[in-house]
């Protein structure tokens, strides 16, 4: 009798052991993401005019970090986005330059970090599994915690744990893109299709002078002012890192980033004062809140905001996605 | 402490200031320690203050005041000189708080209205330059490494023509 407990129990622990969490799928994904050597074609849909815009984008992977994806059809037909594991490079359609930009690389405590943030602020719910490009695939739905703020559906292949499909929420519970696998073919890819491009060829973005700092202290040593920081963040939100971008002036200015492990909120320094806002009447007119306009370079529409506003003389972009009152309420906190 | 209040104390005569409770001046110093519009604004009237009291004082002329009180009339003796009436001073002064008032505005409108071209131009480049930090930020997440940022990407746009290729 007690060797049958015995097997029972350890049939057990190895059942509970052997089979991932919710959200180790979730991490195994996040992994498996550049991991898993395949090539496929990608159709990628975004919010917009007249029922949205629909890409076909092809995709390679070497499973050691390396991708490359092209688009194939749509509005950015020809785009290259490679990445060699240390760097990105955009070629823009018809363009022979290409636009290196740095590839944030996350540690382990980072890594962890944001994901003890995501486990906090959202729920994981795994459903029955579908067919999704003749594959069998999981579907895993994150939402958060906290109204208000974005959310994202994926379905991950059982075998790989690459996302097969994928649906990202505006904090407004709408739609705004979504990108599934149409074909999948697993093993090795022609490693010259990951090679970064020659050296004349390609040109360093400004995001390249852009210096990421661990501390506050540092940032403020660099820039000579104390930062000034909300006293309110939306439930869930701490800051993630600090960061320092080059103005027009030759000033290095302040970033903060905020996150709850999902959705991102950037607060930048500003070198200008905001555009015009509403005209006041004398000082006791509005207190300087200023929503800003769609941000104009990107044709498609984008759930990103963008807030500016003024204390102590000092001028201030706050952009994210997330309502304008909440967005308003943390600018207000701004000593 | 708000800017608005420390702003208050600035005008204040140095006898004045150093009547204030210690925790005032304390807290008043360390918020324009802190805060740079303040004290620029502080630097700036201790220099009008300093060339004030370096610009010598005008002397009057010999003999100015008696040539003034031989012009002045006469009082009666035991009679009394003529008040102006309270009320007209109150109307004075509300047209010179209105006059300031609109002189403020008007400095403030006309500061705003034009500002040269290029100073638009590298604040709109400044603007685009955040929107485009943040979307990197944001796709780089690894739970956001999706094609379809690369439609939200300014990315096309910032390239010249002459890179453009044929």
């Amino acid at each position: 009798m007690r060797w049958g407990w015995c097997a029972l129990g350890v049939w057990l622990g190895s059942a509970a052991w052997g089979s991932p969490s919710d959200w180790e799928w979730l991490w195994r994904a996040e992994e498996a993401l550049h991991r898993v050597a395949h090539e496929g074609v990608l159709l990628s849909w975004i919010r917009g005019a007249e029922g949205g815009i629909t890409s076909e984008v092809r995709i390679w992977c070497d499973g050691e970090g390396r991708w490359r994806r092209e688009h194939i059809a749509g509005p950015r037909r020809g785009l290259v986005v490679l990445s060699d594991g240390k760097h990105l490079y955009h070629r823009p359609p018809g363009a022979w330059v290409w636009l290196r930009q740095p590839l944030e690389q996350e540690s382990p405590s980072q890594r962890h970090q944001r994901r003890a943030l995501l486990q906090k602020n959202y729920r994981l719910e795994v459903g029955e599994p579908v067919i999704l490009a003749a594959r069998g695939a999981l579907p895993l739905t994150l939402s958060p915690l906290h109204p208000g703020n974005p959310s994202r559906r994926f379905w991950v292949d059982r075998e790989t744990f690459l996302f097969l499909r994928q649906e990202y929420f505006d904090s407004q519970g709408h739609l705004f893109s979504w990108d599934e696998y149409r074909q999948v073919r697993w093993g090795p890819v022609e490693a010259a299709l990951f090679r970064p491009p020659p050296e004349e060829q390609v040109r360093g973005e400004p995001l390249e002078a852009l210096r990421s700092f661990a501390r506050r202290e540092e940032v403020e040593k660099v820039f000579g002012l104390p930062l000034i920081l909300p006293r309110y963040l939306p439930p869930g939100y701490q800051v993630s890192d600090y960061w320092v971008r080059l103005c027009p002036d030759g000033v290095e200015r302040p970033v903060v980033r905020f996150q709850d492990g999902l959705n991102v909120l950037t607060l930048f320094e500003r070198q200008f004062p905001p555009p015009p806002p509403r005209r006041g009447w004398g000082p006791w007119g509005p207190r300087g809140l200023h929503r800003g306009p769609p941000p104009p370079p990107p044709p498609e529409p984008s759930p990103q905001k963008t807030l500016f506003f003024s204390r102590a003389g000092r001028h201030f972009q706050l952009v994210g996605d997330l309502p304008w009152e909440e967005l308003e309420r943390i600018a207000r906190s701004c000593p | 402490m708000k800017c608005e209040h420390a702003r208050e104390f600035l005008l204040l005569p140095e006898e004045g200031y150093q009547a204030l409770p210690f925790w005032r001046r304390w807290s008043l110093e360390r918020h324009w320690r802190r805060c740079p519009a303040c004290s620029a604004e502080r630097r700036t009237l201790e220099r009008m203050v300093a060339l004030l009291r370096e610009t010598p004082w005008p002397s009057a002329p010999e003999g100015l005041w008696e040539q003034v009180e031989a012009r002045l009339p006469r009082l009666q003796e035991g009679g009394k000189p003529r008040e102006a009436p309270p009320l007209r001073w109150a109307w004075a002064l509300a047209g010179l708080g209105l006059l300031a008032l609109l002189l403020w505005e008007g400095t403030r409108f006309l500061s705003s209205k034009s500002p040269p071209p290029e100073m638009v131009q590298a604040a709109q480049q400044e603007e685009r330059e955040a929107v485009y930090y943040h979307t990197w930020l944001v796709s780089t997440h690894p739970l956001n490494a999706s094609p379809a940022w690369d439609m939200v990407s300014p990315w096309a746009l910032s390239v010249s023509p002459s890179e453009a290729g044929p």
